[in-house]
This record gives structure tokens, C-alpha cells and sequence, in this order.
């Protein structure tokens, strides 16, 4: 019972004051009280003390979040509210294991490193049954409901061959001097090679060799999400070994959610332990690499230069701006571009609602989060939503695709590439 | 609760709103105190006719019917502490009206404040009542505690505000009070009776408020005091000279203290007290207002006054107050929080007294709060768990409950009674006024079914000491 201790000093920090509820994404929607953190801590509370057990509701309503720390932000007693919801989907996968469908996925695929990518190619072949193409997003609508999937969704098409498979281990840059290491995350690999290959030739273009490591895999933030600490640490340990011994001198990692987790999951997950603590060193994300190498100060914003080609507006990535505190960088980036138009929307660190699984287990929750989030983006009256996490652009270009909204979803280094590039 | 009855309730409002489980009881048992009870059901009702069905059913079948709004409520109103049906009244969520000719809204119990006050704001008009949780607050839940806040002293509090009300009774009639014009005597003024009532005789359904037009410009500055008197003075002045500040909060020793340990914002630690000032009106007047105050303050004691240029250095100088709820944590885990108010020219002597009350006890206690209308917010810091340590801070708020009362002072200024102080309200009211009241409430609601418990230190209210003596209910699991 030792162990739970820390986990109930959490919790009884919550004077359940409220708060959370006027900032919690989910509530808004629900209006429960199991919604909001408040709650959640109360059930943890209880569960802690044995007034309840691990049953199947309390597993509901925990992940019930999309994870998004609006509530540990803004809670005025420092309650960590979304960190113990992890621990506590931690501690039911232990008492009662994962659900199939997840089980399959995250014990069976995901660690297979053959696995995923088979039935990915297969499904390149057959997506064209179910999906219709929409070109101009380079994505698919859904002809039919499937399991999961509700009909009419914009969900990315797998791209074949797979981003880590069109380039060798290293492809040097010019005149490159130092090598920085590339982790694309699944995402980039399978549904957006388009995005690493924008990242590699920046790198290239500055003078870096980028450093492709090709065992690399999935970060392991669903499986930790979903309470499946095994399989995350089994990732863990198979993406230190793909880049430990190569010498590398930074590792940049566009998704948002793959960098928190690699420089901060990773931390959590062996506390103390020094590869991981070196690995998680080298870790960074575009908006800080690029802003240091042009060196932008803040004073540069070219928002009033007159030759303006398109407008932007950028959307902060949970885990960018609550988990690593970054959300100025990416703004004087763009601000310091030529021909870029800057604009904040309201609210730009709110939740898209996607919150990985979520997505798939809460979908009419989760669209309801969204749309939100995508009146906002159309306020802004922007040619681009800009933001860096693979999970928001699929949930950004689905909502924008449902309202045949003219703002388009980019990633950063997308518009960095057309900006320098064209 | 038998199952037959629970399907009658879901018959009226439909089987989707209402929850029984026991991870859903758990989360409609509780509010910002940290009590807590099981309700036997939850129930979320969308029309009056709904409410009034269930009272009746209520009054049938004698189970307790418990109104709540948003749970932040800090005297235990809303907590089912003999079980029952939590009525849960969120989706009464609509603004129906602001008219901005007569100046008048009429709101449903379910709106939020803070949103409320937006929306009205945009159209230049103010609904000034801000209880600290106005964000997350709703409308009615402020109507059945009469909430305040800092601008009370200027602007009044919710009562100052509530012309009429649509109100479903512990019977299941309906009733409306009240008016829609600034003037109305016709009959007993049952609105006034209403509000602050607690939801123990009846649920408000519908509320018509007034509003006043929102003032152009704000001021904030924040004057520091070497003794604590020099503040209390300050308070006495500023007002007797004709300004009448729409802030005016204070903070003791033991606050500065503890909120500089947490922000290090540069705050002399030494210093007796602090009073954080805001003026508003229109943008001529200000300065006038603010050159008084200086005057005023700058013949006492004064550390030093900071005025805010802007909205962002206004910012700045509310951080110390605000941060104060969990610096105050620091201290010790369990904050017992009261909100007693005295004459504002006993402010001073409170202060004193009470530090001493404490000291006398071993116990850390911070007072701070609305200065500018005698409502502290005395807090005791203890540790729960140490059994010792709580009794002597019952006995210690027990005094300072009577050393309120002394200094012709009232035991809450905007909580409200509810579950907390219950067993004390006699040190307060006379024998023959708690009759009085015990009558209102027996004619409402004959069969004691309306949020039961409440107010009245009622024997079948458990309290804090198991053996029965008056004590307080506070950290109390009531029913499993």
C-alpha cells in the first residue's frame, strides 16, 4: 500500500474548490462532475481508500481526459490532477488489465516491429475501398462507419513507402559539420512523410547531416496514456538503443507529443537513470532548434511588412505549452518570417480534443471539443492553423474538412520549408 | 431509496438524467467545504413542473431533496447529509432576458456568474456581486447564500440585487415574488425571505436581477502599514472623507508573511498589515479619489503606497492577494475558513484579539479579507490528523465566534450557515428569533423534506465529536 502514498498526499491537496470545472475542455461539453479534475480526485480519493473498487465506471470517467493539464495549470493548490489520472490508469491496467482492442494493439503491434508496418502497407492498398480521396488534403473521407470510426471523418491515408524507408541511415547535408538525429514518430513515418521530409531538408539546408536511425519507433506516450506502463518502457529502451551509440549531436523530434514524452516521459518513467538522462538531453523540437540557429530576437516581427503572402495563427500543442512551457518560440518564428502574417486566435492553448485514444473511444466528445477549437481558428480568418503535434493536425484537418473551412492545418516546419523554400 | 420510486423520478425527467451509481453519488456529495455525504440519487431537472413532481413524490414518500448548483459552496449547503435526492440544476442554464431599458435580467439558477457578468458587461451594464469563485459559481447557488464579495462594500451584495424570483416550494407549489420595477411593497417582501435561505424553503427556478451601469475606469493601489491599527484607521478615513472605494481588502501580518514566502515579491515581512484599494467611476474622478487616499494614508504609518499605472501592474498587486489560498497551505494542511464580520471600526481590535485567542491555543491563524465591510476571513491552519490539534481549534473558533458577537459582529458574512455553523447560530440569535425561523420553515415545508439539516443546530445533524457535544461537523464522512 506504500506505494499509494504519494499518489494520496495528490489527491487530498484538492480543497475541491471548483476551479477546474470553468477550465476543463471535457466538462464544458458534459457538465458532470466526474468530467472535471475536481471529480476525478474525489473518485481517486475514494478508490484509494477502499470506498470503492476498479470497476469498469471509475475506468470510464478516468479516461474521461483528454490530458490537455488545463486543470493542474490553473489550480490554485498546485494539485496535479492529470499526472495522478495517469498514475491511477497505471494502476487499474496492473489490477485488471488492458481492454482487448487495446491489449491488441499496444502488447501485440505496436512492440512488433514488423507488425504495424505490414498491416499499414496492406491498408495503403485497401484504404481506397472505404475512403474516399480528397487530393487537395491528401487525406481520406470515410464512405461508411467502421469500428471506431464514425463516417464522414477526415483520417490521413497511409503513404507508401513509409517516410523512413525512401532515405538511407544518414543523408548528409552540405558542407554538414554536425549530425543531428531525426525521430519521425509514427505519424510522420506512415501518415505524413511530407513533414520529415520537410524537416530533413531544413536540416540539410543549414548544414546539418541528418541521421535516420531506421529502428527507431513509436514514442510509447499511447501506451503510457493508457495506463500500459510495460509496453512503454519496452519502448523506451528500443529507441535509447536506435540512437545512443551514434554519436549524434541533438535529436530533433517534430511531434510535439512524441518530443514531451522522450524529453519528459522518459524521465518519469526510469527517474535517475542516467542513459535515459543523457538520451532525454538531446532531445529537441523545431520551434526551439530553428529560432536558434536564425537567431531571431524578439524584437524582429515582420507582421507589418507589406508584401504579405499568407496569413497564420498558431495552435498550442498541450504537451508543448503546459508540458514544456514552450509556446513563445514558435511565435517569433513565425512572426520573424518573411512574407508570414501573424494573428492569435482566442484561446490558443485550449485542447483540440483529441488526446490520442480519446479520440477513438470518445469521438462525439471529442468533436464537440473540437469544434470549439475550430470556431475559433475560423475567427482568425487565417490562411493556416499552424501548430506542431501530429495528434492536432489530425484533429485540426478533420475539423476544418467537416466545415470545408478555408484555413488549412500546416505543421510548423511546413511553413518554415515554404517560406524558405519557395 | 426503493427502486419503484427511482423509476418514478426517472418517468419525469427522463432515465438519462438522473445517476445512481456509486462513482456518481460519491460526486454529488461534497462542495469547498471538505464534507462530505452520499446522496441516494442524483437527479438533473430542465422545467419547473419537473421539480414540482419531485417534491411531491418527496413529500409522499419522506425522502430529503437537496438543491445544488455549482458544489462551490463553503457552509455545507449542498451536501445530502441524510441522503436523498441532490437536485442538480445546471441545465436551467438560460439568460431569458437583459433589458437594457429598465435595466433588468431575468436568469435561470444554472448560469454561471462570471458569464453572466460578461455578457451583461458588453452591453455597458454591471452586475457587481463577485464571490471569489465567479468564474465557476452559478447564479442561483449566490441567490440561496447571498453571496458577496471584495465589491460589496461599494455595491452591495446579491440581495442588493434580486427584485423577484420564481420559486417551486418544499410542496411542489409555485410561486412567484417580487417585481420587475425598482419599486414594489405589495405584501411581505417574500423575495428578501428567499434569498439567503439556503435552499431549505424552496428551489429558485428563475431570478430577476438588477443591473446598474458599468463604471468607465478602475484604479487599483496598495498602501502597506507598519501596525495593524494604522490600516484599520485608513479603512475609518477613507470612508468618513466621502469615498466610498469599490475595493478595499486587507491583509494581517500573518497573510503578507505567508503569501511573500510563496510569490517573493518583495513585500516587507515586517509590516502589520496591508490594504489593497481599488476606486472606480468615471476617468476624471479617479485621480481625485486616489490623491485623497494618498493623503489619508501618508499621515498614518504607512510602509509605502504602489498605484497601479495599468491593468497589468493592477495585476501584479492583486497577485499577493489572491495567492493567498494556497500560500495559506503552507502553513498546514486543513484550512478551517470563516468569513465573520464586524464593524468596520473594530477591524483593528478583532485582529488582536483573535491573534491572541489563537496564540493562546498553539494555533496559526491569517486574517484577511473585505476590510472595507468588517467581513474577515479568519483562517485557522491545522493539521487534520492530529486530533489534539482540531479540538483546540474548535474551542478556538467557538471564541472567536463569541468575540465576534461581542464586538457587535455576525458569525458569516457570505457563506452562510448551512452545516458548519449550525451549532453556533444561538451565540448569535436569540432563543425566540431561531423560533421564529424554525416556524417559517415548518409552514413551508411541513414534512422537513427540503434540504433537512441545515441552519437549525438540529439533533439529527451529526456532529464533530462522536459523543454528541456541540462541535463542528467539518472533515466529516456522515454516510456510507
Amino acid at each position: 500500500m506504500n506505494s499509494l502514498a504519494p499518489l494520496k498526499e495528490i489527491a487530498e491537496k484538492c480543497v475541491r474548490c471548483g476551479i477546474c470545472q470553468s477550465v476543463c475542455p471535457v466538462f464544458a461539453e458534459v457538465q458532470r462532475e466526474a468530467a472535471a479534475a475536481r471529480g476525478k480526485v474525489t473518485l481517486i480519493r475514494n478508490l484509494l481508500i477502499e470506498r470503492i473498487g476498479y470497476s469498469s465506471k471509475l475506468s470510464t470517467y478516468l479516461l474521461q481526459c483528454l490530458g490537455c493539464g488545463a486543470c493542474s495549470e490553473n489550480c490554485p493548490n498546485g494539485v496535479k490532477a492529470d499526472e495522478l489520472i495517469l498514475s491511477v490508469r497505471a494502476l487499474m491496467v496492473e489490477k485488471k488489465g488492458l481492454s482487448l482492442p487495446k491489449w491488441m494493439i499496444l502488447r501485440g503491434i505496436i512492440r512488433s516491429p514488423h507488425l504495424l508496418p505490414l498491416l499499414l502497407k496492406t491498408g495503403s492498398l485497401v484504404q481506397g475501398l472505404l475512403l474516399k480521396k480528397i487530393p487537395k488534403e491528401s487525406g481520406l473521407h470515410l464512405r461508411f462507419s467502421l469500428p471506431y470510426l464514425n463516417k464522414g471523418r477526415f483520417i490521413p491515408s497511409i503513404k507508401t513507402p513509409f517516410f523512413l524507408d525512401r532515405y538511407p541511415d544518414e543523408v548528409k547535408g552540405k558542407d554538414a559539420q554536425k549530425r543531428i538525429g531525426l525521430f519521425s514518430g509514427c505519424s510522420i513515418n506512415y501518415l505524413y512523410p511530407s513533414i520529415g521530409e520537410a524537416t530533413l531538408r531544413l536540416l540539410n539546408q543549414n548544414h546539418f547531416s541528418a541521421v535516420l536511425p531506421k529502428d527507431q519507433t513509436c514514442c510509447g506516450l499511447p501506451a503510457y496514456g493508457s495506463g500500459d506502463i510495460e509496453t512503454a518502457k519496452f519502448l523506451l529502451k528500443k529507441n535509447i538503443r536506435a540512437f545512443q551509440s551514434l554519436n549524434l549531436e541533438q535529436i530533433i523530434v517534430p511531434c510535439a507529443s512524441c518530443f514531451y514524452f522522450l524529453k519528459e516521459g522518459y524521465l518519469k518513467l526510469f527517474p535517475g537513470d542516467e542513459e535515459v538522462k543523457s538520451f532525454s538531453k538531446k532531445i529537441t523540437e523545431p520551434s526551439t532548434f530553428f529560432l536558434g540557429l536564425i537567431g531571431a530576437s524578439p524584437q524582429i516581427d515582420r507582421t507589418s511588412d507589406p508584401h504579405k503572402k499568407f496569413r497564420v495563427t498558431f495552435h498550442d500543442p498541450c504537451h508543448l505549452r503546459r508540458g514544456m512551457k514552450i509556446y513563445q518560440e514558435p511565435r517569433q518564428l513565425l512572426r520573424s518570417l518573411p512574407g508570414v502574417e501573424f494573428v492569435e486566435m482566442k484561446e490558443p492553448n485550449r485542447c483540440c480534443g483529441m488526446g490520442g485514444s480519446f479520440n477513438l473511444i470518445y469521438y462525439g466528445l471529442s468533436k464537440k471539443v473540437m469544434h470549439r477549437k475550430i470556431d475559433d481558428i475560423e475567427k482568425a480568418d487565417a490562411d493556416y492553423v499552424v501548430t506542431s503535434c501530429m495528434g492536432c493536425m489530425i484533429q485540426l484537418q478533420d475539423g476544418l474538412h467537416q466545415r470545408a473551412a478555408k484555413t488549412r492545418a500546416a505543421h510548423l516546419v511546413e511553413v518554415l520549408d515554404k517560406t524558405v523554400n519557395s | 431509496m426503493d427502486k419503484s420510486l427511482i423509476r418514478q423520478i426517472e418517468k419525469i425527467v427522463g432515465k438519462e438524467n438522473v445517476l445512481s451509481s456509486r462513482e456518481d453519488l460519491i460526486c454529488y456529495g461534497y462542495d469547498a467545504t471538505n464534507l462530505e455525504a452520499l446522496p441516494d440519487l442524483v437527479v438533473f431537472p430542465k422545467a419547473v413542473n419537473e421539480i414540482s413532481e419531485i417534491l411531491k413524490l418527496a413529500n409522499q414518500n419522506q425522502f430529503p431533496v437537496v438543491p445544488r448548483g455549482m458544489g462551490t459552496g463553503f457552509s455545507g449547503g449542498s451536501i445530502p447529509v441524510r441522503g436523498g435526492v441532490v437536485l442538480v440544476m445546471t441545465r436551467f442554464n438560460r439568460v431569458i432576458e437583459i433589458d437594457t431599458e429598465n435595466l433588468i435580467a431575468i436568469v435561470e439558477p444554472g448560469v454561471i456568474t462570471g458569464d453572466f457578468q460578461k455578457q451583461v458587461e458588453k452591453l455597458g451594464l454591471f452586475y457587481p456581486p463577485d464571490p471569489a469563485s465567479q468564474l465557476y459559481c452559478s447564479l442561483g447557488g449566490n441567490v440561496a447564500e447571498c453571496a458577496g464579495g471584495p465589491r460589496a462594500i461599494k455595491y452591495g451584495v446579491t440581495k442588493d440585487y434580486v427584485l423577484g424570483l420564481e420559486v417551486v416550494l418544499p410542496t411542489g407549489e409555485v410561486v412567484h415574488t417580487g417585481v420587475k420595477t425598482v419599486k414594489g411593497v405589495v405584501g411581505y417582501d417574500l423575495t428578501k425571505l428567499f434569498v439567503g435561505s439556503e435552499g431549505t424553503l424552496g428551489i429558485i427556478t428563475q431570478i430577476i436581477l438588477k443591473l446598474i451601469p458599468l463604471p468607465e475606469a478602475r484604479k487599483t493601489m496598495m498602501v502597506i502599514f507598519r501596525q495593524v491599527e494604522d490600516a484599520a484607521t485608513a479603512v475609518s478615513k477613507i470612508i468618513s472623507s466621502k469615498i466610498v472605494p469599490s475595493t478595499l481588502e486587507l491583509m494581517d501580518n500573518p497573510s503578507i508573511q505567508c503569501a511573500e514566502d510563496y510569490l517573493n515579491m518583495g513585500l516587507p515581512k515586517d509590516a502589520g498589515a496591508l490594504l489593497l484599494i481599488e476606486v472606480d467611476g468615471d476617468q476624471e474622478i479617479l485621480p481625485k479619489y486616489v490623491r485623497r487616499i494618498d493623503e489619508i494614508t501618508s499621515e498614518l504609518n504607512r510602509y509605502e503606497m504602489k498605484i497601479a499605472e495599468n491593468e497589468k501592474e493592477a495585476e501584479i498587486l492583486w497577485k499577493a492577494r489572491k495567492a493567498l489560498s494556497p500560500a495559506s497551505y503552507r502553513l498546514n494542511p486543513t484550512k478551517i475558513a470563516e468569513d465573520i464580520t464586524v464593524p468596520r471600526n473594530q477591524i483593528a481590535n478583532f485582529i488582536r484579539k483573535a491573534a491572541k485567542i489563537a496564540e493562546e491555543r498553539h494555533l496559526k491563524i491569517i486574517n484577511f479579507g473585505h476590510a472595507g465591510d468588517g467581513n474577515l476571513h479568519t483562517s485557522i491552519m491545522i493539521d487534520d490528523k492530529n486530533e489534539n490539534e482540531r479540538k483546540r481549534a474548535e474551542e478556538g473558533i467557538e471564541e472567536i465566534f463569541k468575540l465576534t458577537v461581542q464586538l457587535g459582529g455576525t458569525l458569516s458574512g457570505e457563506h452562510g450557515v448551512g452545516m458548519t455553523k449550525a451549532p453556533y447560530i444561538d451565540l448569535e440569535l436569540s432563543r425566540d428569533a431561531i423560533e421564529v425561523m424554525k416556524k417559517i420553515k415548518r409552514v413551508l415545508d411541513p414534512n422537513n423534506v427540503l434540504n433537512p439539516g441545515k441552519i437549525f443546530n438540529d439533533p439529527l445533524t451529526p456532529s464533530l465529536s462522536p459523543d454528541g457535544e456541540r462541535g463542528r461537523v467539518r472533515g466529516k464522512i456522515f454516510k456510507t
